[in-house]
């Protein structure tokens, strides 16, 4: 495992990274765990990283929720396909693209967004059958659909991806 | 025309009791319930349609090679029908999140405390030890187990019994989320816990029957002819070799028995036996029972996220019974009005079969105490 603790707009979070599979992460922020899938990993050249690595800094879930609400980069978020060892250190600063996976496993049974659509957080994407019941799967963000990587009575495995969102327009 | 003959005409109208009037609208409410909200139809039609059957006057279809005497006699007296159906119900149970998840079965345990709290309730109720244990059973929320134990113990209790356990299976979307809303804070409803993904071998599907047979049967021989029928139907499934086999147990076997079992349980309900204050008092029994299971499966959830440091969502105890999949679906409703970006939905799958398979050992339990008492 490896612990990461890093500042967004000044907020701390404390990431902890276990590797559960060459490309599959435990990743936990406070008191949520997410699994993140590595696609690409990349050393990027121009991203200067100057960890302070506190060790000894003892780790204590947060209370509420860690997430940033609006478009800010949020390291941990579950839709965050790269590596959070790549991603963590150099937070972009104009929108992101990232990719929304299959929280379980299940079959698609509506796709109900297409490339270009303007999403509020919350707003249904898709409509995934696992063990017999619905589950919508709805936007983590404000966010242009990049991309729909699956289909309607496709079969998708634990985070498959099934959505690429990307920053909202303008 | 003498008046005898007149008698003999009218001897149905004049057969009519007040007690076969209020089994009518009995009988009327749970057609309602099945018909128009859909609760449990499969069951609660035959029920009810099998107790309109039994209480008209001087009815034919009850007594020597009367229908529904015939029915019961031939599945219910003996115990058949109750685990013909659970050889359908293996066949259907996905153990797969089980498997990936073992742990579960902890809480599938701690989903059949309703049974024994409400046992001891009933005893306090004046209700003898038999009747307590089949009344306790109702907090199997199971329909076959508790037609099983209360068969073999307190055989003239079926009918309200029955009618409890399937109407309460119906009402699992309505008992549960606030006694699940009172028992967690909404920190502890927001907790996501990461989907393992571990793949289960199909051996072990397949070991997983025969292993749970041998170690239950050992254990618990009471539970044999339960566990064993639920796990043959298991094993057809996982095997992948009889399908033709699976899909008759799960369908034209399973269909065919309920209408049998519902239709000999509704036989049952005669209104001299089944109007007494004893049927509301199984009635609220059961529902407590029921709110029990959810409570202290709730409970110790709860203790298991301390022991895992916040990061078990304790919903998930809620759906340590046996409604299956009716209970884990409610617990990822309930997770999701708080997060919609929360999917414990496999995790309490898990701990849904294993409360399906807890419930059926706890019925053995039962048996093997009552028996040795």
């Amino acid at each position: 495992m490896r612990r990461y603790t890093v500042t967004v707009d000044g907020r701390p979070f404390t990431i902890d990274v276990t590797e559960t599979a060459a490309d599959r992460f435990e990743v936990s922020v406070g008191d949520r765990v997410f699994e993140a899938r590595l696609q690409a990993e990349e050393d990027l050249p121009g991203a200067a990283i100057s960890p302070e690595m506190p060790a000894t800094d003892e780790y204590r879930p947060a209370g509420g929720t860690p997430r940033p609400a609006g478009p800010q980069p949020s390291p941990a978020s579950p839709s965050v396909p790269q590596s959070p060892s790549a991603s963590a250190p150099h937070a972009p600063s104009t929108g992101r693209t990232d990719t929304l996976s299959a929280p379980m496993p299940g079959v698609v049974l509506e796709v109900l967004v297409r490339p270009g659509a303007v999403l509020r957080r919350g707003d249904p994407i898709l409509v995934l059958e696992a063990m017999k019941m619905r589950n919508t799967i709805r936007a983590p963000r404000p966010a242009t659909v990049v991309e729909v990587a699956v289909e309607a009575g496709q079969p998708v495995g634990p985070g498959e991806p099934m959505v690429r969102l990307g920053p909202l327009p303008g | 025309m003498s008046a005898g003959t007149v008698d003999q005409l009218l001897s149905g109208v004049t057969g009519l009791s007040w007690q076969s009037l209020v089994m009518y609208a009995i009988a009327g409410t749970l057609l309602y319930l099945a018909i128009a909200r859909e609760y449990e139809p499969l069951l609660l039609l035959p029920i009810a349609s099998g107790a309109i059957l039994a209480n008209l006057p001087l009815s034919p279809v009850i007594g020597e090679d009367g229908l529904l005497t015939i029915l019961y006699d031939a599945g219910i007296e003996n115990e058949l029908f109750p685990l013909l159906i659970f050889i359908g119900i293996g066949a259907l149970t996905d153990f797969g999140p089980l498997l990936e998840n073992p742990r579960m079965i902890l809480l599938g345990a701690a989903g059949q405390f309703g049974i024994f709290g409400v046992l001891l309730l009933a005893l306090v109720f004046g209700f003898t030890r038999p009747e307590a244990a089949s009344i306790g059973i109702i907090g199997a929320i199971d329909g076959p187990t508790s037609i099983y134990v209360s068969g073999i113990l307190a055989p003239h209790l079926l009918g309200p019994i029955t009618v409890a356990a399937y109407s309460y299976m119906a009402l699992v979307p309505v008992i549960m989320p606030p006694v699940m809303r009172a028992l967690t804070t909404r920190d502890e409803r927001r907790i996501r816990m990461a989907y393992g993904g571990r793949v289960v071998s199909r051996r072990t599907r397949i070991l997983f029957p025969i292993a749970v047979t041998l170690l239950v049967g050992t254990l618990v021989p009471f539970a044999t002819p339960l566990v064993g029928s639920l796990m043959l139907g298991n094993l057809m499934r996982e095997s992948g070799v009889v399908e033709r086999l699976t899909k008759a147990s799960s369908n034209e076997l399973a269909n065919v028995v309920t209408l049998f079992l519902g239709l000999a349980i509704g036989s049952t309900m005669v209104g001299e036996r089944f109007l007494q204050p004893g049927t509301l008092a199984i009635l609220g029994l059961g529902i407590v029972a029921f709110a029990l299971d959810t409570a202290t499966g709730l409970v110790f959830a709860k203790g298991l996220n301390r022991l895992a440091g916040g990061t078990f969502n304790p919903l998930i105890g809620a759906a340590g019974i046996s409604a299956f999949p009716m209970a884990a679906r409610v617990v990822q409703r309930v997770a999701q009005e708080e997060d919609f970006e929360n999917f414990p939905l496999m995790h309490a799958m898990g701990a849904n079969a294993a409360g399906q398979v807890a419930s059926v050992v706890a019925g053995g339990v039962l048996l093997a105490l009552m028996a040795a008492a």
